[in-house]
């Protein structure tokens, strides 16, 4: 997978470095912004009332 | 000299190989050793080549062990591989020797399998070093030093892509994994405060804001608005949070949150607070530290509204003789800051551990839902909730504390801070 990735980046080793540096955090900022967000209130361990 | 070359995996004694002994103890020298037996079925009757070797040895018959017979003469695999223990099983026949009929199961055993060498559990690796006919050695990563050229990589096996590609995937999942708990503990943090610094802001300018000489509490009940400023001295003066009406998540994420409905501060009843314990502030973090007679303070619009956590119910008890006593609660007139409740209030104690579902304990008489008492003898509580035990839902942890003075605000120093938050221990 990541091989894969690695190999589809272009140009140099620097330039692709770059490139992957920038992939992960877009994914970093996606999962902290989107999804985690979304997931948080589904996962048990925010109930805090009683009753609820 | 004969020496039987021998792979251990597939061994499969032949009468041929141990011609010489047969002959040499069998009376009709020259032919065959044992005519009605199979010699393919020649086979160890113990359960394992040691084993063989071993009786062979005690049997004491004139085996070549150590002799000069031809196979019991050091085989590749030194002094206990299985042709050296063949041979000495062969030759360890009865001294008049084997006529043919007799009974030689006694001997060879029944139910002979050649396959028995290839048992599980015989290790061939253990009876030799690695070496060019070993089965895991891979010639083809070997290539003789002159031959100049090193055979191309060969491309990966579908298969052993798959397996890559699967534990990219699996690593990737743990790593997202410990994002999330990143996320929860710290990330969370940082959001929560931001909301919280905008409705402690808000609440702020609301207060700033005189509509008229005579100041009166007035909330803004909408969901998610801050309505008040809770205290917790002994966390510390810098211990403040805006407490946000309502408790759904996103109340929550905010700050602490007013339970709809419940007691507004200073007021009859029972004012109840959720608060997080793990992440998004936690604002309720080190609620288990409280102890009783801490105080805990709730600042409106012109009010500061003193409450102190109630006896623990193992306090109760010896409330006036120990923990009452002590210099954290006992004030100026030695009397304690704080007295256990009574009557229905007994169970009302300063702290509790329930079931999720008891939403009895944010009644406004605990434990008594629906109750009355007479309008002079209802209390002023105060009932902080939260999640127990740190990061799991089983349980909630519940802190009562009862209202014990009301400062008004001086309208010339609305900022000035009442006594009790000075009780930092």
């Amino acid at each position: 997978m990541y091989g894969w990735i690695w190999r589809h980046l272009p140009g140099p080793v620097a330039v692709r470095i770059a490139l992957a540096v920038v992939l992960v955090v877009g994914v970093v900022a996606l999962l902290f912004f989107v999804v985690f967000p979304f997931v948080d209130p589904l996962l048990p361990f925010n109930d805090v009332t009683a009753g609820g | 000299m004969f020496i039987p070359k021998v792979d251990e995996t597939e061994f499969i004694p032949r009468v041929e190989d141990f011609g010489a002994v047969s002959q040499g103890t069998t009376p009709a020298a020259g032919g065959p050793v044992y005519p009605d037996r199979d010699p393919d079925d020649y086979q160890p009757r113990h359960g394992s080549i040691a084993d063989l070797g071993g009786a062979a040895a005690s049997a004491g018959g004139p085996g070549p062990i150590g002799g000069p017979g031809p196979v019991g003469a050091p085989g590749p695999v030194g002094g206990v591989g299985p042709v050296n223990s063949i041979g000495a099983r062969l030759g360890a026949g009865p001294p008049g020797g084997y006529q043919a009929g007799d009974d030689r199961t006694e001997y060879f055993g029944s139910g002979f399998d050649s396959a028995s060498f290839d048992r599980p559990e015989f290790d061939s690796t253990g009876f030799t070093s690695p070496g060019f006919d070993s089965p895991g050695f891979d010639s083809t990563r070997f290539e003789p030093l002159d031959s100049g050229t090193r055979p191309p990589i060969p491309a990966p096996r579908s298969g052993r892509t798959a397996l890559h590609t699967i534990g990219e995937v699996l690593i990737t999942c743990g790593m997202v994994v410990l994002l999330f708990v990143v996320y929860e503990l710290y990330i969370t943090d940082i959001f929560s405060a931001q909301k919280q610094a905008s409705a402690t802001t808000s609440l702020d300018k609301e207060w700033d804001t005189v509509t008229g000489p005579v100041r009166t509490n007035h909330y803004d009940l909408t969901d998610g608005h801050g309505i008040a400023k809770l205290y917790i001295p002994a966390f510390g003066q810098d211990y403040v949070f805006t407490v946000i009406e309502g408790t759904t998540q996103n109340d929550l994420a905010i700050g602490p949150g007013h339970y709809p409905g419940s007691a507004l501060p200073g007021q009859p009843g029972d004012m109840a607070v959720a608060g997080h314990r793990v992440g998004e502030g936690a604002p309720f973090d080190d609620l288990g530290l409280v102890q009783s007679c801490d105080a805990i303070l709730v600042e409106t619009q012109t009010d500061w509204y003193v409450y102190r956590t109630l006896p623990m119910a193992n306090e109760v008890a010896g409330w006036t003789t120990d923990k009452g006593r002590t210099t954290q609660c006992a004030g100026a007139n030695g009397e304690a800051k704080v007295q256990p409740l009574g009557g229905l209030y007994s169970q009302t104690v300063g702290r509790e551990i329930v079931l999720p579902t008891e939403g009895d304990v944010v009644a406004p008489i605990p434990h008594h839902p629906g109750a009355k008492v007479s309008a002079g003898q209802e209390a002023s509580l105060l009932t902080l909730t939260t999640c127990n035990p740190k990061f799991s839902a089983a349980q909630r942890m519940i802190l009562h504390a009862v209202l014990v003075k009301d400062w008004k605000k001086d309208a010339k120093d609305p900022n000035k801070m009442p006594p009790e938050m000075k009780e930092t221990s």
